[in-house]
């Protein structure tokens, strides 16, 4: 996506190049891609301590009016009439077809009001999406762009990792604000006050309270929080942050992160041609909206719901690195030939620092590569093959890039269990 | 004598016949943390501007190109265990290979940049 007066800049540009950041372009923002510890520390200080990261570049949008409700009803997975105060959902964006159009969270703050966090690389999709489903419907609701907009008011910054719940909480000086810290749960939101700036001088000007909204949720499979606070205050929010033992992460982290959880990324696993089931997200989807069929695309998605995912999980043999839109082959030995059936390809590849190898998310091709007729008649066809099935979890399978072959194994997903607080 | 690539190789003349190779410290610093680096085999021959390797970090493969024609006679097999030293020591310690080779080094590495003209071309931010 290109804009007119990209790159785009958060709030946080000046404190990334102060940091020594590797500054990429990413949907059109001026974003770290890693700082000089590298991307594989900044992995793992998020398993093993704290590892903070900017993601003010996202979307993130406030619905008012009378019809704020059904809007979002009618554009995504989500119900927000069964959204608590102080609550997030994920979903999934909707197009009239029933294209999925971007995920989002969702979120009902303690005040009662609506918001979403969306994808910077998916903000022109959306907000044609919203403007689209509000005048076929009619609906009355003001959108207010808070984030991911040149002119933000709002910084949002992900504190993701064992030790993020401690940071964070330190951060408040009122003791019962440290304990709703400690006591909130996966998909909770609280609003609280912090302490921020240099509390050694004993100079109380030195010290400012920051208003925050703390939601229990992130990217990385890890316990944590992604923070919304006034733009101006984001550059003293990180020094805070970082002062307490967290360190910045950049954007490879937070893929190779995503990825070790099994998380799907938009472009990737997402596309407006992957069907909502074929993803695995048909859990997205609840009952009541099944029965209903009260949103965008309900007549096309809902009947295709009980499909199985063609998504798996692959883990390469050694230490290489698999890479996006790697091919994967099957290849049946017969006693006369081998027969190399392709499979699917990575619609995600990298290198996990945990596992200390490649993994990859593979889809499975929805048609049949080869007829079932040209199949060689041999008990070597496995059953999964003949039925055009995922490959089961121990198969082995042969990734294939240019003149590259590397032996992979299907692997469950994720590959790292996550670890949220789930109370 | 030590020479560098348009496609960021540097290539160090240890003698008369032989030469050892790696990736500039501006490569590794564009490439990222590297997580894997694929070697070639001893003996193999290459011509000038054969990919001899890939370096791999974790945001991309990067094809490595022999800057003269050579043989391998020496890989190195510290890399397999530590692929991050192309990060910590890209012109030292990181080296990839030592190749055999014939002719006159000087006239071989002579469309080669040295480093004042290398760092121009590529300056580190």
């Amino acid at each position: 996506m290109t804009h007119p007066n990209t790159p785009f800049r958060t709030p946080l540009y000046a404190w990334h190049a102060a940091q020594g950041a590797k500054l990429v372009d990413f949907a059109g923002w001026d974003m770290p891609i890693s700082y000089p510890h590298g991307s594989v520390a900044e992995h793992m200080a998020c398993h093993e301590g704290c590892a903070v990261f900017d993601v003010s570049h996202m979307l993130l949008q406030r619905f008012s009016g009378a019809d704020a409700e059904k809007l979002l009803a009618m554009a995504s997975t989500v119900e927000p009439v069964s959204l608590a105060a102080g609550r997030a959902k994920y979903g999934l964006l909707l197009s009239e077809q029933g294209a999925v159009i971007d995920d989002a969270i969702i979120t009902r703050d303690p005040q009662g009001g609506l918001k979403m966090v969306s994808n910077a690389s998916r903000a022109s999709q959306v907000s044609a999406l919203l403007a689209e489903t509000i005048s076929r419907h009619g609906y009355a609701v003001q959108l207010t762009a808070l984030g991911g907009v040149p002119s933000a008011t709002t910084a949002m910054i992900a504190v993701q990792g064992k030790n993020a719940r401690s940071i964070v909480a330190n951060l408040m000086d009122d003791s019962a604000l440290r304990a709703v810290i400690h006591a909130l749960t996966f998909t909770r939101v609280a609003s609280v006050e912090a302490s921020l700036g240099d509390k050694e001088s004993n100079n109380s000007q030195a010290s400012k309270q920051v208003p925050l909204e703390v939601s229990c949720l992130g990217y990385t499979g890890c316990d944590g929080f992604e923070i919304e606070c006034p733009a101006e205050s984001a550059p003293i929010l990180m020094d805070a942050l970082c002062k307490a033992g967290a360190i910045p992460a950049g954007l490879a982290a937070r893929n190779t992160l995503r990825l070790e959880a099994g998380l799907p990324l938009y472009g990737h696993e997402l596309t407006e041609d992957i069907a909502v089931s074929t993803a695995g997200l048909g859990w997205t989807i609840g009952r009541a909206r099944r029965s209903n069929q009260d949103f965008n695309g309900a007549d096309t998605i809902v009947p295709q719901l009980d499909a199985p995912s063609r998504l798996f999980g692959v883990r390469a043999q050694g230490r290489a690195p698999l890479r996006d839109d790697d091919e994967l082959v099957f290849v049946v030995e017969t006693p006369s030939e081998s027969v190399v059936v392709p499979i699917g390809h990575l619609t995600s590849g990298g290198f996990s620092p945990l596992l200390d190898g490649g993994i990859g998310i593979g889809i499975a091709h929805t048609e049949p590569a080869l007829a079932q007729d040209s199949l060689p008649t041999t008990p070597a066809i496995p059953e999964w093959l003949r039925n055009n099935a995922v490959p089961p979890l121990g198969t082995q399978l042969t990734m294939r890039r240019g003149k590259r072959t590397l032996p992979v194994m299907v692997v469950g997903l994720p590959f790292v269990p996550p670890s949220q607080f789930r109370g | 004598m030590k020479r560098y690539a348009e496609s960021h190789e540097w290539i160090e003349i240890t003698s008369a016949t032989t030469a050892r190779i790696g990736i500039s410290d501006y490569a590794q610093s564009e490439l990222g943390d590297v997580v894997f680096v694929d070697l070639p085999e001893l003996d193999t021959q290459f011509d000038a501007g054969d990919e001899f390797a890939a370096v791999e970090s974790v945001k991309a493969a990067s094809e490595i190109y022999l800057p003269i024609a050579g043989t391998v006679i020496a890989v190195n097999e510290a890399l397999e265990d530590e692929p991050n030293m192309v990060n910590t020591s890209a012109e030292k310690d990181g080296w990839l290979i030592e190749i055999s080779f014939e002719g006159d080094a000087e006239q071989l590495v002579e469309a080669l940049m040295d480093e004042t003209a290398y760092s121009e071309a590529n300056p580190q931010s």
